[in-house]
């Protein structure tokens, strides 16, 4: 008996401690576990995946506003109620001929307030501190600001869940150029990831 | 004993998984940023406009478009500017409307002035230009340069002399005007637009 006694307080010990990691998570509501299947869509609402600085001069910087209508848009669509991650990976210089390169230096805002015009979103969108690569919010903020209420579990009568659309601008500011940097066209890529936060 | 072990066992493996079951819902995409360098313009003298010997009386006029020349001297010659940068973009040119000539940098021993008339080819060799350019106007760089991103222009200046704060209605120099050695300083700028 004595034994077994030993063993138990030590299975007893074991489960005290799984129990306080438990609690210690448990401090935020967790929705993502049910989720299921419902996945996140990211589509561009500029018409091309492409953020095109233009022409620009030698020696000079050209920036791209988070107003103007040529920083780059993305609608993300999720599921009601659920917070998203956004992160964004972005190269610190764009590459052109012969080795030369340009800077480039991104940042990216957020409209979570439903579904907008383009113009409203950008008008209304939360801009990300400068140096961020990520951000984290709810897909819907109501305009008071308080986050929407949680979702309605799935049952029987209640198979899906409604989808709420958020919008991402992308902008920022490439050069200046170095003053023997060669002339023609410089490009990179940027990636942009939605994830639900957990 | 035996089963109160064997429950504890079996809660901390219910508990287990269950703290690892998360959905994986991710979602990506990319996109390319682009942009276009243009190149660095320049904007070279290759040649001075200068009037050689001209004599009072007379309206000394150099055409910029043309082997025109009236009252000049024989050495005579058309100021030239060579424009380098992007083919196809949009230079804008700016220059003094006129410029004052002093007599050996004096301008209490006389004073003219310069009527500037500015012309631009793209033809290598050319010996004057073919389009009129206004100060302050815009003109496309060399669109049908051979390469694809650089294009080059030529400038030629000519114009004419007149009594100082005088214009082109005014024909003649008088004949009261100093002789020597007169000159001052065109400038023209070109930049990107």
């Amino acid at each position: 008996m004595s034994r077994y006694a030993s063993t138990y307080k030590f299975i007893l010990i074991l489960m005290i401690a799984a129990v306080t990691t438990l609690r210690a998570e448990a401090q935020r509501i967790n929705f993502v576990t049910w989720a299921g299947s419902s996945s996140i869509s990211v589509l561009s609402s500029s018409g091309s995946n492409t953020l095109a600085f233009g022409t620009m001069f030698p020696g000079k910087t050209k920036t791209i506003a988070l107003t103007g209508s040529d920083a780059f848009a993305l609608e993300i669509t999720a599921e009601s109620g659920y917070e998203i991650m956004v992160s964004l990976n972005s190269p610190q210089v764009l590459n052109g001929p012969s080795g030369s390169t340009m800077p480039l230096k991104l940042r990216f805002a957020y409209y979570n307030q439903g579904t907008a015009s383009l113009t409203m979103a950008r008008a209304g969108a939360v801009e990300v501190p400068d140096g961020f690569t990520s951000v984290i919010f709810p897909i819907r903020m109501t305009t008071s600001g308080i986050p929407a209420p949680p979702p309605v579990p799935l049952d029987g009568a209640n198979t899906s869940r409604a989808r709420e659309k958020a919008y991402l601008f992308v902008y920022g500011s490439a050069g200046p150029s170095v003053a023997n940097a060669a002339s023609g066209d410089y490009s990179g890529n940027i990636s942009i990831t939605v994830d639900y936060y957990q | 004993m035996k089963n109160s072990i064997k429950s504890v066992i079996a809660i901390m493996l219910i508990l287990v998984p269950a703290i690892s079951v998360t959905a994986q819902n991710t979602s990506s995409t990319t996109a390319q940023v682009t942009s276009t360098l243009l190149t660095q313009l320049s904007l070279v003298k290759n040649s001075d406009i200068a009037f050689g010997q001209i004599a009072t009386g007379t309206t000394p006029t150099l055409s910029a478009n043309s082997s025109t020349k009236t009252a000049v001297g024989s050495d005579a010659t058309l100021g030239k500017f060579t424009v380098t940068g992007t083919s196809g973009a949009t230079v804008k040119i700016t220059y003094d409307a006129t410029v004052t000539l002093t007599n050996g940098g004096n301008a209490a021993d006389g004073q003219l002035t310069f009527h500037p008339s500015v012309y631009r080819t793209v033809t290598t060799g050319a010996t004057y230009g073919q389009t009129s350019i206004a100060s302050d106007a815009t003109y496309t760089v060399n669109a049908s340069s051979s390469s694809a991103t650089a294009g080059t222009d030529y400038i030629f200046v000519g114009g004419s002399v007149t009594e100082y704060n005088s214009n082109n209605a005014i024909p003649a120099l008088t004949s009261s005007l100093k002789t020597g050695n007169y000159s001052g300083t065109f400038n023209i700028t070109a930049i990107y637009n």
